[in-house]
């Protein structure tokens, strides 16, 4: 089974027919909307946020369709899917590749592109110049990309053979530690004098995959290189230079960042409305975005404890995270707002999903 | 020392050549000296160098309108890798910041690409009026006449940035230009006194075949065959993004030993650089391309052109197939014809423009619209869905709709009368260009169809007389393929480990003596 086709039914199982199949092209392209980010978490499906950034509708309607042909999932009410018996038994088997492993969407997928994309210049530049050759194509022309390389460029350029050395050995470090598969397929990738990487299609044709596997194997080296680089950085000190300024975007969205400000600088939510002239609503999205990034989010201050586990038990009773339902099972005083808030901040997880491992990134 | 001896120095110094080729130092002497020129050159003859150097040399700015943005870049990338640093393209594609910049210190730019489209913008023209601009160049000014009446309508609005511009001297440059066309160009830039350098085009080197054959099984067949006899540099032209993957992967499953790969518009930079790249290197033996690959391609040995599908106008062929043998060694131009094939350039040009109807409920749509006192959305986009339209047709009923005054940026304009009168001028107008261009593939296909000799046949239009070939002339002269004895490439191959591979990238030009683990 393709790679795609397990992660959207691995999604799919957790997901349930909690929400449309959309949600799920959503999360895989990492979708800069709160909705998506909250799924992404809700649904402990965070780690496939963003893995798949190119993934075209058509594309993903396709292997939904392929997926129904299978008999492996099904129509269900209201634009919503669910898995078949056959799709469940799928689902349990499998995971023993590597993949699911690496990949970190939430935490890394912000620094992904920008990640490889240097990575993959810097290797062009400075083993062309190092030869002497300086009419080469770059193969990346992202102005945000290109002006990085070379202002590394000009830091490095008098120590060129050091930096290839460095590269050399941090990267057959980091490919060590993974399959011969996901290092043949990054380095058949690379681009240096002379000699130019292999493009998607070519890949595609070598290891006999499809181009969907190649694209996300691709991602969780890079995810798997970025966690490895950026928690053992005396291990990596030169490609710790392509990290340090990729911090991971904890608030998506910079409208969150600044309510975020205002927040600790002890303005009212209210206030801060009005201050930035804004709907209170748009900043109840801000406080539920900024809840699920931020551990150390104050939700007392919202919910009161017996709220608190008043919310938890219409979660648990109702078995759902449609808020309409939860509120349904609530005291009139209870807001929706509220009960956002204890989705974004909770770990429970629907019943009947037996497959219970939360999530490696907010335990 | 004397201008020649000038141009030749500095032609050295900025660009590496030892002599210009046949046509270039005519027309950059009497650009230099500030004529206006129409240059007709081969393709692959250094037309872009007969801006470039005299962009170095002028005091001010060059500007040069080019039709594609891709080609655009291209230039720019080589130009600027081999160290032509005060060059620029400005396009849509520019982010907001970059753009600013790039404008506000235009003063620093020798050379400056822009589309026709951009030229339109207001802050453009108010930028470049500031600046001294010595030289207006028009590459593939073929389109002036070929897409100026249609689609990129802003093609027809040059002569009257020239006039803003303070007359700036114009070199209007094509490698297809029939005289018809010429005369097109002179009139539609109001500069009836150009001066006309044209050359012939006929290309002695390349050998023309054609084989007819009865369906896509038989191409396949003729293609194999072909591969696993000779390993050159091959590009093969399909009319479609999809037949470029699919014959790829089944022209590579019969020949495993041939590197084979795709490239068409709809790929990454990344992969399209990567391929383009590759096949410059010799890390490719054969490309599987829609039209987008080519155009500004620098490979002299290009050694076969194979047409899957055929396009609709000699004038586009003859482009496809200049981009063999620029080193000067025999190299062939096959065309594989089954009758079929004609049906892919005539549905593409009935699609191509609205139909009748298409029109029609456009223009009812925009009169509800006007006496219901709505205006058009800003989105061109938008629009085009609305209409049920793809952009080119919207992009062609808007001008049209322009021209004749019933749209003005976002207002409507609606009169009864007129109204009518210019759903049939439309209409008639779309009927012409249409019959025009299955004039233009009809005469393709007699080429095709053609018993006599092809070489003589296909620049009849262009020339009067054609050099005698240097090789071997057509496959109704008597060419057969067994005649054809062409280097071939070496390949060496690399099925090493990642690590071995990894080494070798990244410390290239070190000694290799320790074993890989």
């Amino acid at each position: 089974m393709q790679l795609l086709d397990q992660i959207i039914i691995t999604c799919l199982e957790k997901i349930k027919t909690e929400r449309s199949i959309q949600a799920i092209y959503y999360i895989l392209i990492g979708k800069k909307s709160i909705q998506t980010v909250q799924d992404a978490h809700i649904f402990k499906i965070g780690s496939f946020y963003g893995i798949y950034k190119t993934l075209g509708r058509d594309a993903f309607d396709e292997r939904i369709l392929q997926l129904k042909k299978q008999n492996v999932i099904k129509p269900h009410v209201e634009n919503t899917i669910q898995l078949t018996e056959k799709g469940l038994n799928i689902v349990h088997q499998q995971k023993d590749d590597s993949f699911f492993q690496h990949i970190n969407g939430l935490r890394y997928s912000d620094m992904e592109v920008a990640f490889s994309e240097r990575l993959l210049l810097v290797i062009q530049t400075v083993t062309n110049s190092k030869m002497g050759y300086y009419s080469f194509i770059p193969i990346i022309d992202r102005s945000t990309i290109t002006t990085w390389v070379r202002q590394f460029f000009y830091v490095h350029k008098d120590n060129q053979d050091k930096v290839l050395l460095a590269l050399y050995h941090e990267l057959r470090q980091l490919l060590k530690g993974i399959s011969d598969l996901h290092a043949s397929i990054f380095v058949d990738r690379l681009t240096g004098y002379q000699n130019y990487g292999q493009s998607i299609q070519q890949l595609c044709y070598q290891y006999n995959l499809h181009e969907h596997d190649i694209q996300l194997r691709l991602t969780a080296t890079h995810h798997y290189m970025l966690h490895e680089v950026l928690n053992l950085q005396s291990q990596y000190p030169l490609l710790t230079n392509f990290v340090n300024d990729l911090t991971t975007n904890r608030f998506i969205t910079n409208s969150a960042k600044k309510t975020n400000q205002l927040l600790h600088q002890h303005y009212s939510l209210k206030q801060i409305a009005a201050y930035r002239g804004l709907k209170l609503n748009t900043i109840y999205d801000h406080i539920v975005e900024i809840a699920i990034y931020d551990p150390s989010f104050p939700l007392h201050q919202y919910v009161d404890q017996s709220a608190y586990q008043e919310i938890i038990a219409a979660i648990k009773q109702a078995n759902s995270f449609k808020l309409k339902q939860i509120k349904q099972l609530l005291r009139e005083t209870t807001s929706y707002f509220q009960i956002r808030l204890v989705i974004a901040t909770t770990t429970i997880s629907l019943k009947s999903g037996e497959n219970n491992e939360s999530n490696s990134l907010f335990n | 020392m004397n201008q020649t001896a000038y141009l030749i120095d500095n032609l050295q110094q900025y660009f590496g050549y030892e002599t210009f080729r046949e046509g270039q130092l005519e027309i950059i002497e009497d650009v230099m000296n500030g004529n206006d020129v129409l240059g007709v050159l081969p393709t692959g003859s250094g037309k872009s160098l007969c801006y470039q150097l005299p962009a170095k040399l002028l005091e001010g700015i060059t500007i040069v309108v080019s039709p594609l943005i891709s080609l655009m870049m291209d230039q720019v990338k080589e130009l600027k890798a081999n160290h032509f640093k005060e060059v620029v393209a400005i396009n849509s594609f520019m982010e907001y910041n970059e753009r600013k910049n790039v404008l506000q210190n235009i003063h620093q730019y020798k050379l400056v690409y822009v589309s026709p489209e951009m030229l339109q913008h207001p802050i453009l023209q108010s930028t470049l009026k500031r600046v001294h601009v010595s030289l207006f160049v028009i590459d593939e000014a073929h389109c002036i006449s070929q897409w100026g009446h249609e689609f990129r309508p802003d093609y027809l609005k040059l002569k009257s940035i020239i006039e803003d511009l303070q007359e700036p001297t114009v070199l209007a440059l094509s490698a297809t230009a029939t005289p018809t066309v010429q005369e097109d160009i002179l009139s539609m830039l109001n500069r009836p006194s150009m001066i006309k350098h044209i050359y012939p085009m006929d290309r002695d080197n390349i050998i023309f075949s054609i084989e007819e054959v009865g369906g896509d099984r038989e191409k396949l067949m003729i293609m194999n065959h072909i591969f696993s006899t000779y390993r050159v540099p091959t590009l093969v032209y399909f009319s479609s993004k999809q037949a470029t993957e699919d014959v790829s992967n089944r022209l590579q499953e019969a020949n495993p030993s041939l590197r084979i790969a795709y490239y068409h518009g709809g790929m990454e930079h990344i992969d399209r650089i990567s391929i383009q790249q590759q096949f410059t290197n010799d890390q490719l033996d054969v490309i599987c391309c829609t039209s987008a690959f080519g155009m500004g391609i620098n490979k002299p040995n290009i050694r076969l052109i194979i047409h899957y599908h055929f396009p609709a106008q000699v004038e586009s062929f003859i482009q496809e197939i200049g981009r063999a043998g620029r080193d000067g060694n025999a190299s062939i131009s096959l065309l594989l014809y089954s009758k079929h094939d004609i049906y892919i350039p005539q549905s593409f040009i009935r699609q191509e423009l609205p139909s009748r109807t298409e029109v029609h409920d456009v223009m009812e749509k925009l009169s509800t619209w006007f006496k219901k006192d709505i205006t058009l959305p800003d989105d061109q986009e938008e629009i085009a869905r609305d209409f049920q339209l793809s952009e080119i047709q919207w992009r062609f009923l808007r001008f049209q709709l322009e021209k004749h005054g019933m749209i003005k940026g976002q207002s409507i304009l609606y009169s009864e009368l007129n109204w009518e009168q210019t759903f049939h001028q439309i209409d008639s107008f779309i009927q012409s260009r249409q019959l025009l261009k299955e004039k233009k593939l009809i005469e393709m296909v007699s080429w095709i169809n053609a018993t006599d000799c092809l070489r003589r046949k296909i620049y009849q239009n262009f020339q009067t007389t054609i050099k005698k070939p240097k090789f071997a002339c057509c496959s109704n002269c008597g060419f057969s393929f067994s005649d054809w004895k062409p280097e071939q490439t070496q390949r060496n191959n690399t099925p090493y480990s990642w690590q071995k591979r990894l080494k070798r990238i990244l410390l290239v030009g070190e000694k290799m003596n320790d074993k890989a683990k």
